[in-house]
């Protein structure tokens, strides 16, 4: 029985997108999949410099990375964060100042 | 004979209209009670300048002032302070700027130089080692801010020579004229180019090759080592070190803290053509750092083609992409960094710059200006044509420029017809690139600063987005969530009472506030402690150290009470709290600073009705005199 699919869409700024070396990608993922679930399959794609900036030591989301969910800042847990077909992500290194 | 090592132990007092040049001894109760930078010059500017005095007449001080950190090994000692009473709000002002300056003149054997009165014809103070003399600039003066380094440079034979400069905006008494610092930094707010326009000295030269002493050498490098261990280790030193920031733009655009329009919204449509993504890839040359700085966050860009090909510049801040940006409705990134070029070259403050554009901006789509009241000039939206016209007439305060060079609460006064409703400043103070709707803490600290509207007294990074190992780690576990969430208010008052406290030791000390101690933020109170007492040899404790930084703001806060500042002037305009934020993370959002404000009148120990220090809170801060002299 083939696996439904949903497609999101995640956008990247500043050293992610040095790192994947695009700005937007669409990703195709399996239905009810979570933001976590994205950013594994992201993790692997790009290899061991973007998943330091994704993950912490101990496996869980870095909490350096800020999510930003159909254009709203998230704090919740991104493994209960489930994702529908056409949601946004967009990524940023926890930068401030200015 | 001066007992502290790290200082140089003495300053350089100049009355130019004496033509006479003075070296005085460093008071060791004076850098006891106030460090140096930010605090000397606050304690000096109290002491002589008085609200009777005109900020641009020859009795205004203006003083610039290192701090006992500055030049010293420590990660980023390369900040210096600029103090005199500001010409564009009328109360106390400062400006502070990275680069070279401040250690060169370490170096020299000099913590500071204070200068007075007016020189009858333009001059420049030449700083050589123990040498100062003030010598002619007349073929100085109308030069822009890089020609008249190059020329001091050409003059002396030594392309080693620091400066800081004015440029032709300076000279004109533009009220937000900045001072043009090596290399191509700014110390750019409250119009202190000016006042030293008004003085007539074109620049300050220096060169030095002494030491700076230390009391415990290997205690300070051991301390540098670890500080400078912990920023690489930090997991976004590399994102900060990347972009600088630059890098925050998408990121506030989403929070919806991003100012566009003149204010009407926190988020710009095109912001991405502007980002640090845009600039990296369409002008990045090469990464350059200010002295000592491991962090490298200063980039050099150069523009390869189109109109402005091969115009380069360095220090593009996030502050201008939003200024001559987002504010403005401009999305041409080229005309964007050839209008930050020239203001540098004109010595404009870019922020206030652009303010005061986007201002008449809204006041031509809002139909108040017309062709007639600007010489001529349509006054659209993202215009850059007439944006790169309008700069050199502020610098040179030609026809409608002359208007744009008084600041926005001066240009509303003078407009009047309801313009006042879309001047956005605080305290006379045009406000920077955030935006109190979305990030509460910041909207607090825009109304609290001593210099009017400000992030950088303040400066609340910990809860811009929310960083909770930062928050945890700085102020302990009791103060989450809400501490690190920018739409609470809960502890934002005791937040920017902090970094207030925080940032007046950090800007008296020589250090930079985007080097680790607020950007990054892991060096706090122990370790700035810590590296005093190595430096200087001077004890230290935490303790201590905040009673510092409280009686420097609170000192500044008196100067500004004496000259009129109350409670009332303690607001944000009405555009925040009246139109919901339309855009990102902040969309529908408001903001009521009252609550924060009564919170912060309480914690400082303030008079919540006139909003000054009680007279008991001066006595605990060793203020007696100046209780005095504000509640007689
Ligand atoms: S962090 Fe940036 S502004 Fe601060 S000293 Fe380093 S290079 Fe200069």
């Amino acid at each position: 029985m083939p696996v439904a699919l949903v497609r999101i869409h995640i956008k990247y700024h500043n050293m992610l997108r040095r790192l994947t070396g695009v700005d937007m990608q669409a990703l195709d993922l399996p239905a009810g999949c979570t933001v976590q679930t994205a950013l594994e399959a992201i993790s692997r794609q790009y290899g061991h410099h973007l998943h330091e900036m994704l993950f912490s030591p101990n496996g869980t989301v870095a909490t350096h990375l800020v999510i930003f969910h159909n254009g709203q800042l998230t704090r919740d847990d991104p493994d209960g964060l489930l994702l529908s077909e056409g949601d946004e992500l967009m990524l940023f290194p926890s930068i401030s100042g200015g | 004979m001066f007992p502290y090592l790290g200082y140089a132990g003495k300053w350089l007092w100049v009355d130019l209209t004496e033509g006479k040049v003075e070296s005085r001894d460093y008071d060791p109760l004076l850098a006891e009670s106030y460090l140096g930078g930010n605090g000397f010059g606050t304690r000096l500017l109290w002491e002589n300048v008085g609200p009777d005095v005109d900020a641009l007449s020859p009795e205004n001080w203006l003083i610039f002032s290192t701090g006992p950190l500055c030049g010293t090994v420590m990660p980023n000692p390369g900040r210096m302070e600029v103090v005199a009473k500001s010409p564009l709000t009328g109360i106390y002002g400062d400006a502070n700027s990275g680069g070279f300056l401040g250690p060169e003149l370490k170096f020299a054997g000099w913590d500071a130089v204070v200068l007075t009165g007016q020189s009858p014809a333009p001059v420049y103070l030449a700083i050589e080692d123990g040498q100062a003399t003030l010598r002619d600039a007349t073929e100085l003066w109308g030069l822009t801010a890089s020609g008249t380094e190059q020329e001091i440079r050409r003059l002396w034979g030594d392309a080693l020579v620091k400066t800081a400069v004015i440029g032709p905006a300076g000279e004109n008494l533009v009220r937000y004229a900045g001072i043009q610092i090596t290399a191509q930094r700014s110390a750019a707010r409250c119009g202190l180019g000016a006042v030293m326009g008004s003085k007539r000295l074109k620049a300050l030269a220096v060169r030095g090759h002494g030491p700076i002493r230390i009391a415990d050498p290997k205690r300070l490098s051991h301390l540098s080592l670890e500080l400078q261990r912990r920023l690489l280790a930090n997991p976004i030193f590399p994102a900060v070190s990347a972009h600088g920031t630059p890098g925050i733009v998408s990121l506030m655009n989403a929070m919806g803290r991003f100012p566009t329009q003149n204010f009407k919204a926190g988020g710009y449509e095109n912001a991405d053509r502007i980002n640090a993504d845009a600039l990296y890839s369409r002008a990045f040359v090469r990464n350059v750092a200010c002295f000592g700085c491991p962090v490298a966050c200063d980039k050099v860009y150069q523009i390869p083609d189109g109109p402005f090909a091969n115009t380069s510049l360095r220090s593009v801040e996030y502050e201008t992409l939003n200024a001559l940006g987002a504010c403005i409705l401009n999305d041409d990134l080229d005309a964007l960094l050839a209008a930050n070029r020239l203001c540098d070259e004109l010595g404009l403050d870019t922020i206030s710059t652009g303010r005061c554009i986007s201002f008449a901006m809204e006041l031509w789509d809002e139909e108040i200006l017309n062709l007639d009241d600007t010489g001529g000039l349509p006054l659209r939206w993202g215009d850059m044509s007439v944006v790169l016209r309008l700069l050199p007439m502020i610098a040179r305060r030609e026809g409608f420029g002359n208007l744009l060079a008084e600041g926005v609460r001066r240009m509303s006064e003078t407009i009047g017809r309801g313009a006042e409703q879309f001047a956005m400043h605080v305290k006379g103070m045009e406000i920077p690139g955030q935006d109190g709707r979305a990030q509460r803490s910041m909207g607090l600290a825009h109304v609290t600063s001593t210099r009017g509207a400000d992030h950088l007294k303040a400066f609340p990074t910990i809860d811009e987005t929310g960083y909770p190992d930062e928050g945890r780690r700085r102020y302990g576990a009791d103060y989450l969530p809400e501490l690190v969430q920018p739409l609470a208010t809960k502890h934002k008052a005791f937040l920017v009472k902090d970094g207030e406290d925080f940032g007046a030791v950090i800007d008296s000390t020589g250090m930079c506030k985007s080097g680790g101690t607020f950007v990054l933020a892991e060096i706090y109170w122990p370790d700035i402690g810590a590296a005093i007492e190595a430096t200087t040899g001077m004890s230290m404790s935490v303790k201590l150290l905040k009673e510092i930084g409280e009686r420097i703001y609170n000192l500044q806060r008196c100067y500004d009470a004496i000259h009129g500042i109350t409670r009332a002037d303690d607001r944000l305009p009405r555009r925040f709290s009246a139109e919901p934020s339309p855009t990102g993370n902040a969309r529908g959002q408001t903001i009521d600073i009252e609550p924060m404000l009564q919170e912060y009148y309480r914690l400082r120990g303030w008079d919540a009705t006139k909003g000054w220090p009680t007279p008991e809170k001066l006595q605990t801060l060793g203020l007696g005199d100046v209780a005095a002299c504000l509640w007689r």
